[in-house]
């Protein structure tokens, strides 16, 4: 059983300029993150982390991919992550280009699999979707790419 | 990333990993199992004991490995996969294509040995 946060309990941020920082710097975030929700005894399951995490690498990968032309060295990236009495939002800011229509997405396998015509990418945002409560996207006036994840922790309790 | 791969005097060539397959590797893993299909080593272990995180673009990989393996009349089997992977797995419902061995021996039993080519 978790205990009950009173309220807003961590907030980590970090900002990261390629790529490869970007991705490392996600996971070394979310690793400093459980153990401060460990600390205050409020660790989700693990099955519940191993969702937000994979949803949130597929959200962080697909910005640092897309926003940013292939040739741009420097990707700049912020993450904050904050953990609420009934939920984890994540909050991506990236300055790359904006979406400019619904991001493509493939949608998951369904019963018949044939591995022959199997689409080889475009499942992180089905991932995403399918992992977490709400997937947000907002282009804001400053130019900034804005993505807010947020998942419920009463489904795993 | 460490990519090192390994065939046995039965045909099976096992695929080692250690690292995260994800964006950033995806690209060199599926490049380096369609050298080894190419090269005839069709029976395919990939080894994921040392994988510690997968993303789309590493399944991806996997999935783009396989269907080269297939068609060259092999398999592509995984092993070893720790519980992120299962769950991303299961997400995706790509188990069913991509079945998550326990041990190398268990992906290794039902391949027909085989001389190595």
């Amino acid at each position: 059983m978790l205990a009950t946060p009173r309220s807003l309990l961590i907030e980590a941020q970090v900002a990261t300029q390629t790529m490869a920082e970007g991705l490392d710097a996600m996971h070394h975030l979310l690793a400093r993150f459980w153990e401060d929700a460990a600390r205050i005894d409020c660790l989700p399951s693990e099955t519940w982390r191993h969702l937000f995490t994979t949803a949130l690498a597929e959200v962080v990968a697909n910005g640092l991919r897309h926003a940013y032309a292939p040739e741009t060295p420097e990707r700049p990236l912020r993450l904050r992550l904050r953990l609420f009495p009934d939920r984890v939002e994540a909050l991506l800011i990236d300055q790359g280009e904006p979406y400019r229509s619904a991001p493509c997405t493939t949608n998951l396998p369904e019963d018949d699999v044939d591995i022959a015509n199997l689409p080889e990418s475009g499942y992180g945002l089905s991932i995403a979707y399918a992992s977490l409560d709400v997937v947000r996207y907002h282009r804001t006036r400053g130019g900034y790419n804005c993505w807010k994840l947020v998942k419920k922790l009463q489904q795993q309790r | 990333m460490i990519l090192q791969s390994e065939q046995g005097d039965d045909g099976i060539t096992i695929v080692h990993m250690e690292g995260r397959l994800d964006l950033l590797t995806a690209a060199e893993v599926k490049r380096d199992l369609a050298d080894l299909v190419a090269d005839g080593q069709r029976r395919l272990i990939f080894d994921l004991e040392r994988v510690s995180f997968v993303d789309s673009s590493g399944l991806g990989a996997l999935i783009s490995g396989l269907k080269a393996a297939r068609q060259a009349g092999g398999d592509l089997r995984i092993a070893r996969a720790n519980a992120q992977m299962h769950t991303l797995l299961k997400l995706t419902t790509l188990e069913r294509v991509l079945r998550p061995y326990e041990t190398i021996e268990e992906a290794r039993a039902g391949y027909t040995p085989i001389a190595a080519d």
